[in-house]
């Protein structure tokens, strides 16, 4: 299967070594292999999961909720008038003396929708060396996409930043592992964000509801405004997980303000990069206690919302490893499995 | 420390360093631009700051305060400041040095008046030796020993300064006047740019300088006065031989004697005539009115006169003064007189004393049948020798005739005496009155001639350049046939002088201490030796001509002329002439007295401290000892400061935390 998927990428050239490596464009600050073959070796064993029966179709990979006459036996259950006649499980009326319906499945397939924010906010990153928040975003999406196609669910990937932007998909087969991964390599990041409206907007847009992925820092709206787009999800059947990109350095900020030369404390002049709005602070001890305590007082926040409305909340940090972190977390969230 | 100064002023163009520093301190205070994702949070936890200007001025922190320090001794240390003295050491010379010392070797530096009994030259060459001791490699000194004749020695290495200090151990005192201002000119000259100069002057001031001179001093002047305030002092200073006329067998002595102190002083002077005392005399000296002695009655066959007054005087040399009459070395004055009717000129010749007269004809000087170097001077009377036969020697022209190498403008009809250079030496005791002269070729004077005795309408005698060989010449423009001198006293005096003129073994009686003497030596002379009072010889080596040649024009063979600078010990000197053979030809003396008008005043000048004093304030320079810069303690401050400094800065730094992902929050 390998061998099979290298070479259908080579022909589309979009992979010129036996593993799909996609590199980010000579433009980008840096040159990072978004991946490598060990890491999409690694992703070909995951499988999303999706936590509520929307399941749809019939070519999935998937186990559905729905039973039907298909000859893979699922489970039993007590008869009850309507029941087809023809499912009574004799031999167990036999034993004892109880009429039960034989239940069987139907293998479905999963839509994976993705929401990547792409605003400003999203360029930045607070040290040298590290991805930014757009760029981890970026390799995110990509690993749950391959994750999807892989496994031959439909996907659609809309970025968005004030609006929606136009939507990658829906696509399904490995066939379109390439052609996703080139477009996330040359996504753009720019822009205001405006999620709670984004999300909405994408939720009414969509008559059939799927597994949605919200890829973005959450640094717009409220947290009132995220609950009341959630809601809006929840009450159409999305089984939403919300990822929540943050860089290390906005959870604890010391090493970014501190002076490169000196340790003595000097005035930094904070500027918003979406906005360009100024803010001139004198960094000290209790202005960073008081900064963390209500950053994580804000994901704390995000995290009862996202559970109040049946939403997966996951944070993942731009200096954590996607091979062994990230996977890990994304696995322990059941995400994937 | 007692004075100051800056060697290069423009360095201190460097605290331009201090504003820079407080700038860059006012940049490095500024906030820091930091672009970070939001401001939602920041915003509820930082307070509202003013919107004042992000440049603000730096608060004195300590590292900026030392860094401040560290670049002013910088900036200072680079305009080289000097100090007199030293910090305990820890100061460095400035370099290198140019060192000039100036000793003054005059005559009143021979006065014996100084605290350690030696002479004020003495001492003053041991301080210039203690001076010079200071000099290091590559360090540039110049010794120069002030007399009539200064002598200037030069070092720029350690071996040369060893050879210039046994030089200087060595140097007799030159003696005579000194000329301060063309010694100080003469160090202008020598001074050497980019170096530091220092000028040791070490002197007992009797001596004046020019303030202009002494302002355009390069460097820093330091006197070393020698001598008491108060030295009083008697001296000889002239003696002079005269011969009164009419009395052909006696001889009298001219004496003046000064006393150079602010009382009149009581003294004995005594004359000795050849080791005999032939006058003794006690006097009283009057300061300021020197006293007139003349003493006669000297045979004339005297050799040697010596006067001496009795005083214990600092300066004893000029107690005393001597002079010694044999002027001609006892050889006799070879004289060729061309004349085709020798008479009176002939007869006035050889009664000359020590003299020898050949006398030929006109033919016989022009078929070149006779030598002419053999002679020391020529006599025309009545004729001119041909162009390009003038002889190259001293030449007497008696009544020459019209239309030959002398240019003539016509005649003098029955010309009258109208004027007479009466200084000349060839006019001495020389009585014209009642003279009567008949016509006269009216010769043409060239500029460097000049009258002796003249008519209203042109020269009558006159002395000049002879044409074409560049001897000394003396014009007698009429014929003595024709005129009443040949019969009167004054003749034989004239002839005489005109004689002892143009001779050119010329050699002065007397030599004032630290004169040079010049004098022609004779024609056959190969070379000269001269002997000290301290007999000491010095040999020179002239140019000879071959007695042999008859040749008259001027060629290489000119007379030599010897200059004989080392009179700086009195007493009596002896000159002996040699041919090219080795034979003697004669022996001369002459005398050098220390008795001056001038070098006799032992008493230091009083303008001269602020005169030299000018030169200090001129140049702001430091008058004292030796100067030393500043700039290593500044640098060892500013190395010390800024060392302080990165220590400062480095407690103060908090370590650098390597991030890891131990650092990350909580996964939860």
């Amino acid at each position: 299967v390998k061998t099979l998927i290298a070479n259908r990428l080579r022909q589309q050239g979009a992979a010129n070594e036996p593993g799909i490596k996609i590199v980010e464009p000579q433009s980008s600050s840096e040159n990072t292999v978004l991946f490598d073959e060990s890491y999409l070796s690694r992703l070909r064993q995951l499988v999303l999961l999706s936590r509520r029966s929307i399941l749809q179709g019939i070519a999935g990979e998937h186990r559905s909720k729905r039973r039907g006459s298909s000859p893979e036996f699922s489970d039993f259950k007590s008869y009850s008038p309507g029941d087809d006649f023809r499912r009574i499980d004799w031999n167990i009326y036999g034993r004892l003396d109880e009429v039960f319906v034989r239940m069987s499945e139907i293998s479905t397939e999963l839509t994976v929708h993705i929401l990547l924010d792409t605003s400003e906010s999203m360029n930045w990153r607070g040290i040298d060396g590290l991805p930014t928040k757009s760029m981890f975003a970026r390799r995110l999406t990509g690993s749950l996409g391959y994750v999807s196609l892989w496994h031959f669910d439909r996907i659609l990937v809309t970025p968005f930043s004030e609006q929606l932007s136009p939507t990658f998909g829906p696509v399904q087969g490995r066939s379109n592992i390439a052609p996703l991964l080139r477009y996330l390599t040359a996504l753009p990041a720019s822009g205001r964000t405006a999620l709670p409206d984004s999300i909405s907007r994408y939720a009414s847009l969509r008559r059939q509801p799927g597994v949605l992925y919200v890829i973005s820092d959450l640094l717009s709206g409220t947290p009132e405004d995220l609950e009341l787009a959630l809601q809006n999800l929840r009450s159409r059947g999305w089984d939403t997980t919300v990822v929540h990109v943050i860089d290390p350095e906005e959870l604890d900020p010391r090493f970014m303000l501190r002076n490169n030369q000196s340790s003595r404390t000097v005035s930094i002049e904070l500027v918003e990069n979406e906005s360009g709005e100024q803010l001139r602070i004198t960094p000290n001890e209790a202005l960073i206690s008081d900064y963390q305590e209500l950053i994580h007082q804000w994901i704390r926040e995000l995290e009862q919302i996202c559970a109040s409305e049946n939403a997966e909340y996951v944070r993942l940090q731009t200096d954590w490893s996607f091979e062994s972190l990230v996977l890990s977390r994304l696995y322990e969230a059941g995400v994937v499995r | 420390m007692s004075g100051f100064e800056l060697l290069a002023p423009l360095g201190i163009i460097a605290i331009i360093s201090l504003p820079v520093i407080f700038l860059f301190h006012m940049k490095h205070s500024t906030p820091v631009r930091r672009e970070v994702p939001t401001l939602r949070f920041w915003k509820q936890v930082a307070p509202v700051q003013s919107e004042d200007s992000r440049f603000r001025i730096p608060p004195l922190s300590l590292t900026l305060l030392l860094q401040l320090l560290a670049a002013a001794a910088l900036a200072f240390g680079l305009a080289q400041p000097v100090i007199a003295g030293s910090l305990g050491g820890l100061t460095s010379r400035a370099a290198p040095v140019h060192l000039t010392v100036m000793i003054d070797g005059s005559t009143s530096m021979a006065s014996i008046d100084t605290d350690d009994g030696r002479s004020r030259f003495e001492s003053a060459r041991r301080d210039a030796l203690d001076n010079l001791d200071g000099l290091r490699q590559g360090d540039l000194a110049t010794v120069i020993v002030l007399g009539t004749q200064n002598t200037t020695i030069n070092a720029t290495n350690t071996g040369e300064f060893k050879s210039m200090r046994d030089q200087l151990t060595s140097m007799p005192q030159p003696g005579g006047i000194i000329d301060l201002n063309a010694a100080f000119e003469l160090v202008t000259d020598l001074s050497v740019p980019g170096m530091n100069e220092q000028i040791s002057l070490f002197s007992d001031g009797a001596v004046s300088a020019d303030p202009a001179v002494v302002q355009a001093l390069p460097g820093t002047l330091t006197w070393n006065q020698y001598g008491r305030a108060s030295s009083p002092n008697l001296a000889i200073t002239e003696i002079i031989p005269k011969s009164k006329l009419g009395e052909t067998n006696s001889l009298e002595i001219y004496l003046q004697i000064a006393n150079f102190s602010a009382n009149p002083v009581e003294t004995v002077l005594v004359v000795q005539a050849d080791g005999v005392e032939v006058d003794r005399q006690p006097m009283t000296v009057e300061p300021g009115h020197p006293a007139d002695v003349t003493v006669r009655g000297l045979a004339i066959s005297t050799r040697k006169v010596v006067a001496e007054v009795q005083s214990q005087d600092p300066l004893f040399i000029d107690n005393q003064a001597t002079v010694v009459f044999t002027a001609n070395g006892g050889a006799d004055l070879s004289i060729l007189l061309v004349s085709d009717l020798p008479g009176a000129s002939q007869r006035a010749l050889a009664s000359i004393p020590n003299t020898t007269v050949e006398t030929i004809g006109s033919a016989e000087f022009h078929d070149r049948s006779v030598p002419i170097n053999p002679f020391d001077l020529i006599v025309f009377d009545g004729v001119l020798p041909p162009e390009g036969r003038v002889p190259n020697r001293p030449v007497l022209f008696i009544d020459p005739p019209r239309g030959g190498i002398l240019p003539d403008g016509g005649m003098i009809t029955i010309p009258s005496i109208d004027s007479i250079r009466a200084d000349d030496p060839i006019m001495a005791n020389v009585d014209l009155n009642g003279v009567t002269i008949q016509e006269t070729p009216l010769f043409e004077m060239d500029a460097e001639s000049v009258p002796v005795v003249a008519s209203a309408e042109g020269p009558l005698i006159f002395r000049g350049i002879a044409p074409e060989s560049g001897a000394p010449m003396v014009v007698v423009a009429f014929d003595l046939a024709d005129s009443n001198l040949p019969n009167r006293i004054a003749f034989p005096i004239l002839m005489a002088n005109i004689v002892t003129n143009l001779s050119p073994s010329a050699l002065p009686l007397t030599v004032p201490l630290g004169e040079p003497l010049s004098f022609s030596p004779r024609n056959q002379t190969a070379s000269v030796e001269i002997t000290d009072p301290l007999l000491n010889t010095t040999t020179f080596r002239v140019q000879a001509s071959p007695a042999d040649s008859a040749s008259a024009v001027p060629g290489p063979d000119s007379p030599s002329v010897v200059t004989y600078t080392s009179t700086g010990t009195a007493g009596v000197y002896s000159v002996t002439e040699f041919d090219q053979s080795g034979s003697q030809l004669a022996v001369s003396q002459f005398s050098v007295n220390a008795g001056h008008p001038v070098e006799s005043q032992l008493v230091a000048n009083q303008e001269l401290q602020s005169v030299l004093a000018t030169q200090t304030a001129g140049s702001s320079g430091i008058l004292g000892s030796r100067i030393n810069e500043l700039w290593p303690v500044l640098l060892v401050l500013a190395l010390g400061l800024l060392i302080i400094e990165w220590l400062w800065s480095t407690v103060t730094m908090r370590p650098s935390r390597a991030r890891s992902s131990s650092d990350l929050p909580e996964m939860t």
